[in-house]
Parts: C-alpha cells; sequence; structure tokens
C-alpha cells in the first residue's frame, strides 16, 4: 500500500472541501428559467394589403401571359411589384413578421392565379384587373385612414398606403 | 401662437396651398401653349379645380387664424414651353407638386400626434382625433386627385408607363 503524505492529505482534502462548497452555493442560487414569448404578429391591416398586391401580381402575370402586347401592362406590374417590396419591407421591422415569415416562407407562396392563363377574353381580363385594382385602392384607402396615429410606425405605414391607395386609383382609371 | 403639432398641420397646410397657387398661375399658360381642344378643355378644367381647392384651403388657414401664403409674382417650368409636349410636361409638374404637398400633409398630423403632450403657451394642443381624420381625409382625396391628374399628362407624354408606384415621393 502506497504512502499518503500528510501534505498530499492535507490538499486533496482542501480541494474537496471547495469543490464540495461550490457546488452546494451553486445548488442554493435560485435558477431563472426564460421563457420564449413570441412577439406579437405584425398589423393585419399590413399584411392584408400585401395579399391584396400578390393577388394583383398574379391577375398582371396571367394578363401579361395571355396579352403580352397589351400596352402599359408590364408599367402597372412594375408598381404593384414595388408595392409588394416596400410592404415587405416595412412587415421587417415588425419582429413577429420576421419570425412568421422565417418559419412559413417555403409554405406560404404567391397565391395562384383564380383560373389558368389564356382562358379569359381579353377585355374580361382587363375588365377584372380594373375591379381588383378599384377593390384594393378602397381597401387601401380605408386601412391609411383607420391606422393609428400613435403606432410606432405610422410616420411610415401612413404615407406609404396613402401613395400605394393614390397609385391603384390612377391604375384603376388606366384600366378603364 | 400655435402648440408645436398645429405648427406641423399648418405648414403642410400653406404647402398644399402654395402648389395650388402654382397650379392657378400654371394652367393658363399650359392652356394657350397646348392644341388639342380635348387638352385645352382639360387645362381650363383643372385650372378651375384648382382655383377652388385654392379658395378652400386659404378658408381653411383663416379658421386657424393664419394667414395664408400668397401666391408668388410669377412661376416658370423648368422648361421654356416650346410646344405642347413642353406644356403637357409643366401640367405633369404641376401635379406632382401637388401630390407631394398632399403626401406631406397625410404625414403632418401624424407628426403632430407624436407632439401630442405638449402644449402651447396658451394652452393650444396638437389635433384632437377627429381633426386628425378629416386631415388624412382631406390629404388623401387630395394625394388621389393630383395622382389621377398626373396619370393622364404621363399617358400623353409616355403611354407605356403613365403611373407611378408611389404618387407624392
Amino acid at each position: 500500500m502506497a504512502a499518503i503524505s500528510r501534505r498530499t492529505l492535507l490538499s486533496r482534502a482542501l480541494l474537496g472541501s471547495t469543490l464540495g462548497g461550490g457546488a452546494l452555493l451553486g445548488l442554493t442560487r435560485p435558477i431563472r428559467h426564460k421563457a420564449a414569448v413570441p412577439p406579437p404578429p405584425p398589423p393585419v391591416a399590413l399584411t392584408a394589403a400585401l395579399a391584396r398586391q400578390r393577388q394583383l401580381l398574379a391577375g398582371y402575370d396571367q394578363a401579361l401571359a395571355s396579352h403580352p402586347a397589351q400596352p402599359g401592362l408590364a408599367g402597372l406590374r412594375a408598381d404593384i411589384a414595388a408595392h409588394g417590396n416596400a410592404l415587405g419591407a416595412v412587415l421587417q421591422g415588425y419582429p413577429g413578421w420576421r419570425l412568421s415569415s422565417n418559419s412559413t416562407a417555403s409554405a406560404n407562396p404567391v397565391p395562384a392565379s383564380p383560373t389558368p392563363a389564356g382562358t379569359a377574353a381579353p377585355l374580361a381580363s382587363i375588365a377584372a384587373l380594373a375591379a381588383a385594382a378599384r377593390s384594393a385602392a378602397a381597401a387601401t384607402t380605408q386601412a391609411c385612414l383607420d391606422w393609428p396615429a400613435s403606432e410606432a410606425r405610422a410616420s411610415e405605414v401612413v404615407p406609404l398606403l396613402g401613395s400605394i391607395a393614390a397609385c391603384l386609383t390612377s391604375h384603376a382609371q388606366v384600366l378603364r | 401662437m400655435t402648440a408645436p403639432g398645429q405648427d406641423a398641420v399648418t405648414q403642410a397646410l400653406q404647402r398644399v396651398l402654395a402648389a395650388q397657387h402654382a397650379a392657378v398661375y400654371g394652367y393658363p399658360v399650359v392652356g394657350v401653349t397646348l392644341r388639342s381642344a380635348g387638352q385645352i378643355r382639360l387645362a381650363r378644367q383643372l385650372e378651375a379645380r384648382h382655383r377652388q381647392t385654392r379658395d378652400e384651403l386659404m378658408a381653411q388657414l383663416a379658421t386657424r387664424r393664419v394667414a395664408p401664403v400668397p401666391a408668388q409674382p410669377s412661376y416658370r417650368a423648368a422648361q421654356p414651353l416650346a410646344g405642347p409636349a413642353d406644356a403637357q410636361r409643366w401640367a405633369l409638374e404641376l401635379e406632382e407638386d401637388c401630390a407631394g404637398t398632399y403626401r406631406y400633409l397625410l404625414v403632418a398630423p401624424v407628426l403632430a400626434a407624436t407632439m401630442r403632450t405638449g402644449t402651447g403657451p396658451d394652452g393650444a394642443s396638437a389635433p384632437g382625433a377627429a381633426e386628425q381624420a378629416s386631415l388624412r381625409r382631406q390629404a388623401l382625396a387630395g394625394l388621389s386627385t393630383a395622382a389621377s391628374t398626373a396619370t393622364q399628362w404621363r399617358s400623353l407624354l409616355s403611354p407605356s408607363t403613365p403611373t407611378t408606384p408611389f404618387p407624392g415621393l
């Protein structure tokens, strides 16, 4: 049997008591678990505006596929695409949107066109686009009027919605 | 003296009025430079409409006990009006300027709301909810009208791109 010196015995005892004391101290401290609270969802008025924009964009894609030579249609589609980019940029400021768009990006594609391309008559298709533009303009105007002035991003959102509504009104005028 | 919030709204209304003054001056000049009877008629109609809007704004500012900004002695287009296309271009500029001022009027009540806690020396407060809603309706209607009128002129100048995605910007 190996002999242990008194110095070794004492140092091991000291080490053991230090570790034991430290462990006891750690156990007595309260443990705080951070509960993961999801951020609030973005305002419905903004997500609805984006949904309208996507629907209009799908309508323009369908109309352009059917009537690529229709004058002015590509320009109007470009406006709608710009609206989507601007709305998306504003929505990025809401943590709830970032969270939901990250988790459902692949499961939330642009809505499909209501009818297959090429089946609508030219005038009916343009008339449908005009009606959709009028409806979207009215809805966006109302969203702009209803947006609370006290909301954190109101100075950004109110003029954006106002400009989009005015643009959609002029679209309806061009398509009429 | 008015509160800071009221000042922002008053400034915005003065900007709208200044743009209307320019349009009231500009449309008769545009009208005599145009050649198409339909476009001349449109210019006359728009002159009358801007004149009416100008008068309404002056009355609105008077109710706020503010002296309306006066018209300048004359206004000039960015380029000399050598023909109908230049006249159409100036008409477009006039409408785009109007749209810009209405867009500012859209933001002003929102900015005023952020100053709501402050009151002026005479105790006047920032615009209330009813006035804010009224101003926002006025701004939206003006922006939409200016955007639609600008589209009419733009469709003559650039038929393939008659609209702009963000009127007033």
